[in-house]
């Protein structure tokens, strides 16, 4: 059973990058940091009595390997522990949060889907100079701005000036106030996704099937819709994949800027109140969505084209 | 291919190669065209030496604050306007080009040093040497490159200084990819074996031979680092990781025109365009240069194997 061993092999890859990254995140957390946990938790004026008392309840006076069994266990439980600034459970705090940049990274994906593949499609059938150098020029000024002057221009061209759209807030859940975050977060990558459907639509279009296509009497873009378009779309579709995991972890900035209540300006906020276990729990639960989401593209994306199984992903 | 000057276009061929945040072959053209590269390196010099020059300049003091002017629109006294305490923004622009150069060079280049010393390790150094250190830029590579470096600044706090770290800590693994793939070409070719065959020690191989031969490709990945760590240096600065006043860095001055760019839009759009219009000399250079090295592959490959 190849796939079957492809599957699991690919399983057992995504599992040891977590446990990498878990263990990088250890590292960098009690080893690299001035100060231990209790220190943090009490401030410089305890004493080294409620220190101790407090070292011995986290378990920080234990050897190394013991204390890193044990946060290996806690998160195999998805105890993240409780955030100082929310009183509140950090993983059900991130639960809470997760729903509206989800539905940001979703809106975010179907415009660079919708844009980077419609944009793409018509520069593989049009042979226009003129199209071409003005797709060149707009192209290398969306993949240079980034993304929070393009969310803070688009804030003062349609909210402040023009006043057309809501300028922050998710406005309770009003798909007007998704347009300007959602728009800011997929300008760059729809022009790669247009890019990537282009090169591959016209790869594609060179092949001898498409030519048997014409000569049967189809116009170009009637070959492009039948024939070519389910061929050409699969690096497209995982590169879109790939991105949803990016979309999901890197949010951030946009959100801040949007005052979007989303996972990634809860951080923020939780960076600003020092709240560790906080920013270390919404860490690990945004990078693990992201290595998933990865993961999972390569699986799917090798069953469905076994050519993949052998070499690396097409795009990526 | 293409016929415009310039123009958008693909090769998945090329794009298969390695995972950067950029879109490394993103922008392709005509770029063989000397011309261009030439403009592009004047370009970059340009803004380098002037970024240089700041304090020989006739400005006015960046920190001078002037409250009477506070807000001003661009006039005669003030090019391009004052912020909300009668900062002079062009002083503020030019000041701060010198923290975004600076970041962007100096992360790159502890980036590259890092990525060559492990890529040339994974390369040169065996198969266990080279399992290690690929699995363990697969990890860092699999860290969202904003996500990591916030988390950075979150844990060592903000300053120039960790911004640099930060970057550079999630940069590495890219080069050492890049650098990696390129010494295992390298390696194979004659001039190395017959460097070996000559009795050169491995150690004298390596550095004689191998690297300045597989450095090549490091240039256009190194630009487009540059680039990535501009726009990373101002992100944590825009939302207060990053450098601190009163040093100027364009995400700073981003983040000051916030709630007043109704009143002053010069504030959101002095500092952008500059941010913007340097970020994209460095990606234009990565990709000029990439394009160069495939060509300069291709041919070179047809010389080998006639």
């Amino acid at each position: 059973m190849p796939t079957l061993r492809f599957f699991l092999s690919r399983f057992a890859q995504m599992l040891l990058v977590l446990l990498g990254m878990v263990t990088i995140l250890f590292v960098v957390i009690y080893l690299l940091v001035p100060g231990d946990a209790a220190q943090v938790m009490l401030g410089s004026k305890a004493t080294p009595q409620a220190l101790a008392n407090l070292r011995h309840d986290l378990g920080l006076d234990r050897p190394l390997w013991v204390q890193y069994g044990r946060y290996l266990w806690r998160l195999v439980h998805f105890d993240l522990g409780t955030s100082y600034s929310l009183r509140q459970d950090v993983a059900s705090a991130i639960m809470e949060y997760l729903p509206a940049t989800a539905y940001l990274a979703g809106a975010a994906l179907m415009i660079e889907a919708v844009f980077g593949i419609g944009w793409g499609m018509v520069m593989s059938l049009k042979r226009s100079r003129r199209l071409e150098a003005l797709s060149a020029v707009s192209g290398a000024f969306l993949l240079a701005i980034p993304v929070f002057f393009l969310a803070l221009l688009l804030q003062y061209i349609f909210a402040s000036r023009l006043g057309v759209l809501p300028i922050s807030g998710l406005g309770g859940w009003n798909p007007l106030n998704l347009i300007l975050p959602a728009t800011a977060l997929a300008a760059a990558q729809a022009v790669i996704i247009t890019v990537v459907t282009r090169t591959s639509l016209r790869e594609e279009m060179a092949k001898p099937y498409i030519l048997a296509a014409r000569a049967r009497g189809l116009t170009r873009s009637q070959a492009m819709w039948r024939h070519a378009a389910r061929n050409a779309l699969g690096p497209v579709a995982t590169l879109l994949a790939i991105d949803l995991g990016s979309l999901l972890g890197g949010a951030m900035i946009t959100e801040i800027i949007f005052s979007w209540p989303g996972v990634g300006r809860m951080t923020y906020f939780a960076i600003r109140e020092r709240d560790v276990p906080l920013v270390i729990g919404a860490v690990l639960v945004l990078v693990t969505i992201f290595v998933v989401v990865n993961s999972l593209v390569d699986i799917f994306y090798g069953i469905m084209d076994p050519r993949q199984k052998a070499g690396e992903r097409a795009v990526g | 291919m293409a016929k415009t000057s310039f123009s958008l276009a693909g090769d998945s061929r090329q794009s298969k190669s390695v995972g950067i945040g950029l879109p490394v072959n993103a922008i392709r053209g005509r770029l063989e065209n000397r011309k261009y590269s030439v403009v592009l390196g004047a370009v970059a010099c340009f803004v380098m030496i002037l970024a240089l020059l700041v304090p020989l300049l006739p400005l006015q003091d960046p920190v001078a604050m002037d409250l009477n002017h506070s807000l001003a629109a661009p006039s005669t006294t003030h090019w391009l306007g004052t912020d909300l305490l009668g900062h002079d923004e062009l002083s503020r622009v030019l000041w701060a080009s010198r923290t975004s150069l600076a970041v962007g060079i100096v992360a790159t280049a502890l980036a590259v040093a890092c990525g060559i010393m492990v890529g040339g390790l994974a390369g040169y150094g065996g198969r266990l040497a080279d399992a290690t250190a690929m699995r363990t830029a697969d990890i860092f590579l699999s860290f969202p490159f904003v996500l990591g470096a916030i988390a950075i600044m979150a844990i060592f706090g903000p300053g120039r200084r960790n911004v640099f770290l930060a970057i550079a800590f999630f940069g590495w693994p890219v080069i050492a990819r890049v650098f990696r793939a390129s010494v295992l070409s390298v390696k194979q070719q004659p001039f190395v074996l017959a460097a070996e065959a000559l009795g050169a020690s491995r150690q004298r191989v390596f550095l004689r031979h191998v690297l300045p031969n597989a450095a090549g490709p490091l240039i256009s990945y190194s630009s487009l680092l540059v680039a990535a760590a501009i726009t990373a240096e101002a992100g944590l600065s825009y939302i207060g990781l990053g450098v601190q006043p009163p040093e100027a860095s364009w995400g700073l001055m981003l983040a000051d025109s916030a709630g007043q760019f109704e009143q002053a839009p010069w504030l959101l759009i002095v500092p952008g365009v500059a941010l913007t219009l340097t970020v994209l000399i460095f990606i234009l250079i990565g990709a000029s240069a990439g394009k160069s090295m495939a060509i300069a592959s291709r041919s070179s490959k047809r010389k080998y194997n006639p």
